[in-house]
């Protein structure tokens, strides 16, 4: 296990999914299965326990990418200890072949305690943003030992604040720290539609295709070697506003922002994320088989 | 650190936490969040607190949820901590919310239950039970998984809960079983209990007043034998030999070992 990717050589090897417990038995009995799981890691924090038995019996089969969501890698109360220590002996435990969160914050200061949101929430673009971030980045990864990967939002809401753009502010983040970026390509076309939707009315028809030129921008601004990973998924159209709900399959221009990221960057792993309303683990076969066709057509 | 993005995100956290307040960027994202909120909160006491929610149905277990958020919001970022306040919460709800007054205590007797599914994992070293008959007691002493603990209820949530296959929604509840909680929960039988985890199962079952007595003079007593002698003394007649044999059988004692010198 724990095989390095750049070891790997089939195009499949390189797409993931998302491994979550309505499919646990399928995949331990057998089912195929992917380049690597994902997995979130606050899931399986805890000194023991059926989901923490079921990931180690998966590791000994599969390389496990984990994933959080609770780190609040921007958070100006700091970075929770007890968290970084779960994060830390999961890590320890499972030796992943990577390890991501993203640039967001949940924990802040709520009635005079450190509350967490169990959410991502935006951070301003701007200079102390930056420094604060990377001084977190740098302790989780002096603490891991390893790169960590941070990821893009989609964001519901914006900051009047800012000294960066939000590609300017990610890249200088890695830049700084050495950290990996994990570039979500539905959070980007979802921020790119529900911008315009902000700006001129959700009535008003969406030119997608320019649309998907702001975002093609963005992907050219990420130097390919600050690229660890793709995250793929489908959103849900409430009519108001697109939500990253992770509940149906990738959308056609979000492959399309998939085909342009790996003839940029070159092939990388690429995560497709379903995490509501789980189809069959074939359904996520299928999509994971795309990504890997994708990947060997468009890699430059 | 600057006062500002502290301000900003505590300004943010207040809005997500008072829905009357007005978002501090001044867009209209925020009832996005506040929505993924309630979904969130729901979901993480529905996992935490099976049977509660069966006994209250769907519809108020999620306004619970959102109360109880918007009063106890989560400290730390995994999910899976957040509802430990939720009994004394449910306490200090009052009569006006019509809810079972013994609510409060199976929702203790729930958390106990889904602490314990994340707790050590227990190993069994069944060949160490031989000592007991090799060795001094006051020299030994039973191994317990990690999170054992004996709790006393005043109402009969224990049967509710077992009652209820503990929440595991693949065992349709029995009727018998749910007509027999039923009429001590009107009786107004007190009950007592053992919590323990058998694998990766957390288990329950009611024991009497002699073997909690039993299971809390192992847990505080320096030896085994301290423990058969307080046990003696204040609660004779529990059969040590039937309780080591099932204790053994289901997992709630692991091993024999040293006791630890005090």
């Amino acid at each position: 296990m724990s095989k390095p990717l750049h070891a790997l050589s089939s195009p499949a090897s390189w797409v993931g999914l998302g491994w979550r417990q309505p499919h646990y038995a399928e995949l331990l009995q057998g089912a195929p299965a992917p380049g690597f799981l994902e997995v979130h890691s606050e899931n399986y924090f805890g000194a023991g326990g059926a989901a923490l038995g079921v990931l180690m019996q998966a590791r000994e089969q599969h390389p496990i990418s984990l994933h959080g969501v609770g780190l609040s890698l921007g958070s100006a109360v700091g970075l929770d200890p007890w968290h970084l220590d779960q994060l830390a002996e999961l890590v320890a435990r499972v030796d992943p072949v990577r390890v991501s969160d993203h640039a967001s914050f949940s924990r802040g200061a709520l009635r005079g305690q450190a509350v967490h949101a169990a959410d991502l929430l935006p951070v301003p673009w701007t200079t102390e943003s930056l420094n604060l971030m990377a001084s977190h980045v740098q302790q989780v990864q002096d603490r891991l030992r390893r790169p960590l990967a941070v990821e893009n939002l989609s964001a519901y809401l914006s900051w009047a604040d800012h000294d960066f753009s939000e590609v300017q502010f990610l890249v200088e983040l890695a830049r700084r720290t050495g950290c990996g970026l994990l570039v979500d390509l539905n959070n980007l076309h979802v921020n790119a539609r529900n911008g315009w939707r902000r700006q001129h009315g959700p009535q008003v028809p969406e030119p997608v295709e320019g649309l998907l030129d702001v975002s093609r921008a963005w992907l050219e601004a990420v130097p390919a070697e600050c690229v660890a990973e793709i995250h793929l998924a489908g959103h849900a159209d409430t009519g108001e506003w697109l939500i990253d709900d992770h509940g149906s399959p990738t959308s056609e221009p979000v492959w399309a922002l998939y085909r342009h990221a790996v003839s940029c960057w070159g092939p990388r792993p690429t995560l497709i994320e379903w995490d509501t309303d789980l189809p069959p683990w074939a359904v996520l076969m299928d999509q994971a088989r795309r990504a890997a066709d994708t990947l060997a057509e468009c890699s430059p | 650190m600057s006062q500002t993005l502290l301000e900003q995100q505590s300004a943010l956290l207040a809005a997500l936490w008072s829905p009357t307040t007005a978002a501090p960027t001044g867009e209209a994202g925020l009832p996005a969040y506040q929505r993924n909120a309630r979904a969130v909160a729901e979901r993480a006491l529905a996992a935490a607190y099976p049977v509660l929610r069966q006994c209250v149905g769907e519809a108020t277990l999620a306004a619970l949820a959102r109360d109880h958020w918007l009063e106890c919001p989560p400290l730390c970022g995994d999910l899976a901590c957040w509802g430990a306040e939720l009994p004394d919460w449910l306490s200090r709800l009052g009569p006006g919310h019509e809810l079972p007054a013994w609510l409060p205590e199976l929702a203790q007797a729930e958390w106990v239950l889904h602490r314990l599914a994340t707790a050590p994992d227990p190993l069994p070293q069944p060949g160490t039970l031989a000592r007991l008959v090799q060795e001094d007691p006051d020299q030994l002493c039973l191994e317990m998984p990690a999170g054992t603990q004996v709790q006393a209820f005043e109402a009969a949530v224990i049967s509710v809960l077992l009652a209820h296959g503990l929440g595991d929604g693949s065992v349709e509840p029995s009727a018998q079983a749910l007509q027999a909680a039923g009429l001590r929960l009107q009786a107004g039988e007190p009950e007592q209990a053992v919590f323990w985890r058998q694998g990766w199962r957390p288990r329950v079952r009611l024991i009497d007043a002699s073997e909690a007595a039993w299971l809390q003079a192992l847990h505080t007593q320096p030896s085994l034998g301290a423990a058969l002698r307080w046990l003696e003394a204040h609660h004779p007649g529990l059969d040590l030999g039937v309780w080591l044999q099932e204790a053994v059988t289901q997992g709630l004692v692991l091993a024999v070992r040293d006791a630890i010198p005090h």
